[in-house]
């Protein structure tokens, strides 16, 4: 434990010595965020409720999505830098370090953009007076986040994306199941919205019974499976790592 | 370079694939939701037809900023010709591929929802010329600012808000509509999807072309202002 906040510590001292970045960056996500809030305010605008969700509510979800997302990137931003290390073969230097790899991996590097999404959840979901049970299936939510990250990234190991864009697409699927009003679907695609990519229900679910009072078993449930799952995925997939997977690059064209 | 461009769209045929799921499913719901707040099933096609404008855009400005910061431009400036025309090549060649690929895997959502008007399809062109002339631009100002990422988030954002791909710009109230009218970002998707659901209005092509004439020459001057400030790292 105390590894990983110094490890944090040290990422974050190495992002502030590029201290204007630093700010805009953090700035520049709580605007982005701020956008965001202006589109919901949109969509209410042609309807009083989505999905038994009012617009409050509505605000509600997502602010704990980009908290949650927020929390996962500055903690463990190196889950987003997986794909590269994989296609450019640059996993050996991790592997020569007698830590948990993925561990290792995953806290290599921190998003100082998150500041500007934690900051803006926690400021929102206080103003909107979410409820404090929300704060409970935290963890749930976080580790349901995590172990998709790790799966999206470890498919990698398999297919040829130089590019990374199928990790940004499917990250991006993630938090957009947290913006989009996944509980009016039905059906096959209500199950693949919230079991396959888990959007659904570590967000719409989870504040949905923060709000009703109840334990949100289902969260929890997928926060044991999500895991194995990931470890899973990422142990086959390490098996066919080498250092050679150099593929290529626009950059060197 | 075009030929390279091609080359990469079709190596990364399995990423091409996920892309057009990813598309398709949140295309889907993005559209169901407008269907159940209008009852009008056209915009589930609209949604989709957009969808595919945006997702298969070039993204050049991460790369160019990238480029820039690395100082891995001097391969690029080395060679004849701008840098714009350089980085278009490529980019396009990848991009179109891309879209047509994205187009066939898609299709099967067509026959659900209805075929969308394919006459209208070169529109596409126009939307990707115009986003890629926008976005080479962010990406020059790495000349300056060197990461551009902050700017990116909130460009991106502005982009898809405007682009009509999030919220259809007709529900836009008064001075938002105002501002989608002026700004270019309506044909990198709005128009071209609009057109392929059966609304064309042949003046929208018109101003198109005039927003690339005129985001191409903004895009050659701060290139040439910013190879001036460019240094190269290493040796």
């Amino acid at each position: 434990m105390r590894w990983l906040v110094d490890k944090l510590w040290l990422n974050l001292r190495s992002k502030y010595y590029f201290r204007r970045s630093f700010y805009l960056q953090a700035a520049m996500m709580f605007l982005n965020n701020l956008l965001w809030i202006a589109v919901i305010s949109l969509l209410f605008a042609r309807t009083g409720s989505i999905g038994g969700f009012n617009r409050a509510q509505y605000l509600v979800v997502f602010s704990y999505t980009v908290l949650v997302y927020g929390l996962v990137f500055l903690f463990f931003g190196g889950l987003r830098k997986i794909w590269q290390y994989i296609v450019e073969g640059n996993l050996d230097r991790f592997m020569v370090v007698p830590r948990n790899l993925l561990i290792n991996v995953a806290i290599s590097d921190t998003r100082v953009a998150s500041i500007g999404d934690i900051s803006q959840g926690l400021l929102f979901l206080a103003l909107l007076g979410a409820p404090l049970r929300l704060l409970m299936f935290l963890p749930a939510s976080f580790v349901v986040a995590f172990s998709f990250m790790v799966i999206v990234n470890s498919l990698y190991f398999f297919m040829r994306d130089f590019t990374g864009r199928v990790q940004r697409q499917l990250l991006h699927f993630l938090i957009s199941t947290g913006m989009w009003p996944v509980v009016i679907l039905q059906g096959p695609l209500r199950f693949f919205f919230y079991y396959v990519i888990p959007g659904g229900t570590i967000f719409f679910y989870a504040v949905q019974q923060a709000y009703s009072g109840g334990w949100a078993p289902k969260l929890w449930l997928l926060s044991m499976v999500f895991p194995v799952v990931a470890l899973a995925v990422w142990r086959i997939g390490l098996r066919r790592y080498s250092s050679s997977n150099l593929g290529f690059n626009v950059n060197e064209a | 370079m075009i030929y390279i461009g091609v080359r990469e769209a079709l190596a990364n045929w399995q990423a091409t694939i996920i892309r057009s799921l990813h598309m398709a499913f949140l295309g889907y719901l993005i559209g169901y939701f407008w269907f159940t707040v209008t009852g009008d099933r056209s915009y589930m096609l609209y949604v989709i037809v957009a969808e595919l404008v945006m997702f298969n855009r070039a993204r050049v400005s991460w790369e160019v900023s990238k480029l820039i910061r690395t100082g891995r431009l001097d391969v690029w400036l080395t060679r004849p010709g701008s840098l714009y025309s350089k980085l278009f090549s490529i980019f396009m060649g990848r991009v179109v591929t891309g879209y047509f690929l994205s187009l066939l895997l898609v299709f099967p959502m067509f026959l659900l929802f209805g075929m969308p008007n394919f006459w209208y399809l070169p529109l596409a062109l126009l939307a990707f010329v115009v986003e890629y002339s926008f976005s080479v631009t962010v990406g020059y100002l790495s000349f300056w600012v060197g990461d551009t990422q902050p700017f990116r988030f909130v460009v991106d954002k502005i982009k898809f808000l405007f682009s009509g791909v999030v919220v259809p710009l007709e529900f836009f109230p008064g001075w938002l509509a105002f501002l989608s009218k002026v700004l270019p970002f309506r044909f990198m998707a709005y128009v071209p999807a609009k057109a392929m659901v059966g609304q064309f209005n042949p003046i929208d092509l018109l101003i198109g072309l005039l927003w690339v004439a005129f985001l191409y020459v903004v895009a050659l001057v701060v290139e040439k202002k910013g190879v001036k400030k460019y240094e190269m790292v290493g040796g």
